[in-house]
């Protein structure tokens, strides 16, 4: 992130913590989509990641200190914020919805058929995943972070973040193998 | 990771990044922050000595009106009354092995509460169900009770 960004952030932050509603609006579409890329990529279901999203901003409205910028960035923050609302709440639903209906996989790929497959076998593979697991694919691997970041991002070292990453490559390539596809 | 599956990677953040969030979301959320930042904050007095002034007088008022009050002890609260019942029979708990002949066992006074005496066939009969009875537990070599006897029930209502 370049330092004019975090710069920004920072003042936006401040407005926004004296009631500033025009920075709020500032922060909100600078992060939102950050957040709800990810939201979308853990669920795989654009309703839950709609309202993790919301549930994200909502708390830092009524959280409005709760972001330290010397310990990092705000998109870090957030997505932060979002894994442990997806947590919550996938710990909810694990109660009372059983394991096989999980995930609402939005098979509209407007992709090739082959391709499409692919997709959507991937979407599965990764719902499939552990939390853990499957947070570090989505920031590495889709969403395209450092390690640095997704170290932030997941609160753990950045070597933590590695090996769960290898790990899950390793569990990824192993379920889809068994589909006769991708590796 | 394979071709195939990187090139699938990329798909997969490719049609993710096209899912926008819904437009309302934003105003909903604009919403919740104006009602955040509605609520009244505190002004500060023009004149703090006054409310300082203010709560001397009003603990002053509080400290006479005590003061002239006569001390009246007040009442010990009631004492739960032990009712006594008559030495009732060592009764069997149901479902526990009974002691073997050459089986040790100690005799322990304890309050029970009465729910739990009921629960192992005692026929107990109290308007109160948090009261305490007070009993003789027969317990085995292997801390397992094995009868129980009625001494008294204490009733704190």
């Amino acid at each position: 992130m370049l330092e004019y960004e975090r710069t920004k952030d920072r003042d936006l932050l401040q407005r926004f913590r004296a009631g500033d509603r025009d920075a709020f609006t500032e922060i909100y579409r600078t992060h939102h989509k950050t957040v709800f890329r990810f939201a979308l990529l853990m669920t795989s279901d654009s309703v839950k990641a709609t309202e993790a999203t919301q549930d994200v901003f909502v708390w830092l409205i009524h959280h409005p200190d709760g972001f330290d910028s010397t310990r990092g960035e705000l998109g870090a923050f957030l997505v932060g914020v979002a894994r442990k609302f997806l947590k919550r709440r996938y710990s909810e639903e694990l109660r009372w919805v059983p394991l096989d209906e999980y995930g609402d996989f939005a098979a509209s790929s407007t992709l090739g058929s082959e391709a499409s497959e692919d997709v959507s076998r991937l979407r599965q593979a990764i719902s499939a995943l552990p939390e853990r697991y499957r947070a570090v694919v989505v920031l590495c691997d889709l969403e395209e972070k450092t390690y640095e970041q997704a170290a932030v991002m997941v609160e753990c070292a950045v070597g933590t973040v590695r090996s769960r990453l290898h790990r899950a490559r390793a569990l990824l390539a192993r379920k889809l193998v068994g589909k006769e596809c991708l590796v | 990771m394979s071709d195939r599956l990187t090139k699938a990677m990329r798909r997969l953040a490719a049609e993710s990044a096209q899912e926008e969030l819904p437009f309302e979301i934003e105003a909903t959320l604009l919403e919740t922050f104006d009602r955040a930042n509605r609520r009244p904050r505190a002004v500060p007095s023009r004149f703090p000595w006054m409310s300082l002034a203010g709560a001397v007088l009003a603990s002053l008022v509080v400290v006479a009106i005590v003061q002239r009050q006569p001390y009246v002890i007040p009442p010990a609260p009631p004492v739960a009354e032990a009712k006594p019942v008559p030495e009732q029979p060592f009764v069997p708990i149901p479902y526990v092995m009974p002691l073997g002949p050459y089986e040790r066992a100690e005799v322990v006074r304890m309050e029970l509460p009465v729910s739990a005496l009921i629960s192992v066939g005692f026929p107990v009969r109290t308007p109160d169900p948090a009261a305490l009875a007070e009993a003789d537990v027969v317990v085995g070599q292997d801390g397992r009770a094995r009868a129980v006897r009625l001494i008294s029930i204490s009733s704190f209502n």
